[in-house]
């Protein structure tokens, strides 16, 4: 890997996922020993002559043949990212970043809070645990999305929810005709959820303000700040801890997480405008 | 690793040979109005104990823009210049020669930064090939500091090698005190021989400290009051919610001068160019005080103001870098006071938190 240097990759299937989120599924040109990463890693995308940005990798660590990444069209390069189509090529750097807890989970309950497209960088996490579902407790995942229509993976989390050895419990915002399950906020869920707090870690992704009431709402459950980890977000240029961007106090998000247990990062989490 | 006294004629007569052995050679040097470190041709070119140039080498090291990527794009192809495959011997050999402590111990802060795994190869192809000659300041500047973050006119941190002239007890033969830092100094040396046959005075390290304690206090009156900027970094922490920011952030305008002419200052911007067909990568300077520095593609800015990007400059420089590095990234050369255009005075605001 060159950490500085994109590689080339070519877009194997393109995955409309709900109005504003879309999945790419990419596999090297240069390359044929495939792409390994741990479970919350994310790599640069160069989009060729438009512009590179940071993107959690949301496949399944265990299949390293495919590159797979989701995000949803909000700025310059996603929205141009949206456009592209099956043979298009883009460009990669990475895994980059400190990846979720999931060695140090083993033996534990595992809570997994969700909002939007923060279900991306997590999807790896519910492959993994699932495919070594023997190593783990009671697998919960909280998801909110703001509709039902905006529900990320929805096949795939009735699928999973099918298997009976996780439960899937998601709610939205704002509900539509038809709509029989949860309304509410995504932190509403967490004090009935099914988990042991002596024995879990809980992984959160999603708006800050979403993650501050989690972290709020898991404490309240009896869980240690060590337990509670969370993945952060700053505007990133280069993804390896030198351009600056995405320093968040003596922190680089790139280099030294984006995955931080609360612990380490409380003196920072609460602070405004760091 | 080895000092000894030479005559100032000797240490020209060597540079002159570096010279002409295709090796470039920077000084400082005023070049119309301004000045900044130029390469020379031949030793008529130098001027010995200028004034601090206005801008430091770090464009030597890391230029204002370079190339990382260039690439035409074909249909369904990428077509990449494989010319910018950099490693170390596509750099050619640079001095830069007679440069002040404070430029020099910027390398130290630069190193942390663009060493440090994953190594950023661009710097390194440059760094490697770098030997960095200091002399000791005899120009300082009413906005200088460098003994506030554990720095001096004499200090040796980031040169391969040291010369301190000695107070000259006649005009005809100028002394200097040559120390040889580094292994990369050596190396300079034993490829073309300093001649010091004659003048090899042996030299204790009582001697040598007692030529720069002089030298120093020559010139320590000159400079703004030693305080001590490299401890209690958690007080501007603290502090971090101190009504003092929004005064002091408040008349910033976020031009990024003070990153521009900072020699430790290390952020950059990826930016994408397009020419007559083919597409450029550009690692560009960047500053934190710029106001989309810290923009997200959702609009939300976590630094919205001048207020909280001045203060993050300062936090950066003296807390953060300091807690991880056990350094400031500040060397004290004050030009980012000298040079900001509302006149934000960095050792004013960092005295006010001791």
């Amino acid at each position: 890997m060159q950490a500085m240097i994109p590689s080339s990759y070519r877009i194997q299937k393109f995955i409309k996922e709900t109005q504003d989120t879309f999945t790419i599924e990419l596999k090297s040109i240069e390359s044929k020993n495939g792409f390994t990463f741990e479970p919350g890693q994310f790599n640069m995308i160069y989009i060729y002559g438009i512009g590179e940005i940071p993107i959690s990798i949301s496949g399944d660590p265990n299949k390293s043949g495919i590159l797979t990444h989701t995000t949803r069209a909000v700025g310059i390069v996603t929205k141009e990212m949206a456009k592209l189509k099956k043979g298009d090529i883009v460009g990669i750097r990475g895994p980059f970043g400190r990846p979720w807890p999931v060695r140090e989970a083993v033996g534990n309950d595992i809570v997994i809070v969700a909002g939007g497209i923060g279900l991306a960088p997590l999807r790896p996490v519910i492959y993994h645990v699932l495919e070594n579902r023997e190593y783990y407790g009671r697998i919960i995942l909280l998801y909110g999305a703001r509709t039902p229509q905006d529900i990320l993976f929805r096949k795939e989390l009735e699928k999973f929810r099918s298997r009976l050895d996780i439960d899937i419990i998601v709610t939205v915002d704002r509900a539509i005709k038809g709509w029989t399950g949860n309304v509410g906020v995504v932190t509403t869920l967490i004090p009935r959820a099914p988990f042991d707090p002596i024995n879990t870690i809980a992984m959160i992704c999603g708006p800050e303000i979403m993650m501050r009431y989690t972290i709020i709402e898991l404490i309240k459950r009896g869980l240690g700040k060590d337990k509670i980890y969370v993945t952060m977000e700053r505007n990133m240029k280069c993804g390896i801890g030198f351009c600056g961007h995405c320093q968040y106090g003596t922190e680089f998000i790139c280099k030294d997480g984006p995955v931080f247990s609360y612990k380490e990062i409380e003196h920072l989490f609460g602070k405004r405008e760091l | 690793m080895k000092a000894f006294i030479v005559e100032e004629k000797n240490i020209l007569n060597w540079l002159s040979k570096l010279l002409q052995s295709n090796i470039k050679v920077y000084v400082p040097k005023n070049v119309e109005d301004y000045s900044s470190y130029e390469q020379i041709e031949q030793i008529e070119d130098l001027v010995l104990h200028q004034k601090r140039p206005e801008f430091s080498f770090k464009n030597i090291l890391f230029p204002q823009t370079e190339s990382v990527l260039e690439y035409t794009i074909e249909k369904n192809w990428v077509k990449t210049n494989p010319d910018l495959n950099y490693n170390s011997t596509s750099e050619e050999k640079t001095i830069i020669f007679g440069a002040p402590p404070c430029d020099c111990a910027s390398i130290i802060a630069l190193n942390h930064v663009f060493l440090s795994e994953p190594i950023d190869i661009f710097y390194k192809s440059k760094f490697d090939n770098v030997y960095i000659i200091g002399l000791a300041c005899t120009n300082p500047e009413p906005e200088c500091f460098c003994t506030s973050v554990g720095s001096s006119m004499t200090s040796t941190k980031g040169s391969d090698i040291f010369l301190t002239p000695l107070s000259s007890k006649s005009n005809s033969g100028k002394e200097y005190l040559v120390e040889v830092i580094t292994t990369k100094g050596m190396e300079l040396l034993k490829d073309y021989e300093l001649q010091v046959q004659k003048s090899n005075k042996k030299i204790t390290k009582n001697a040598i400290e007692e030529i720069k304690r002089k030298h120093d206090s020559k010139y320590e009156s000159q400079i703004l009051p030693k305080k001590d900027f490299t401890q209690n970094n958690q007080t501007l922490s603290e502090n971090f919610y101190s009504k003092d920011w929004e005064e002091i952030g408040i008349t910033c305008f976020g031009c990024g001068v003070c990153a521009y002419v900072c020699p430790t200052c290390t952020c950059y911007d990826l930016v994408d160019e397009y020419e007559s067909g083919c597409f450029r990568r550009c690692k560009n300077w960047d500053s934190c005080g710029f106001a989309n520095f810290t923009l997200h593609a959702s609009g939300h800015n976590p630094r919205p103001t001048q207020i909280e990007r001045y203060r993050q400059r300062i936090l950066h420089k003296f807390t953060y870098f300091t807690e991880q590095v056990g350094m400031t990234m500040c060397v004290g050369c004050g030009r980012c006071t000298k040079f900001c255009p509302v006149h934000k005075d960095i050792y004013e605001v960092r005295s006010r938190w001791i």
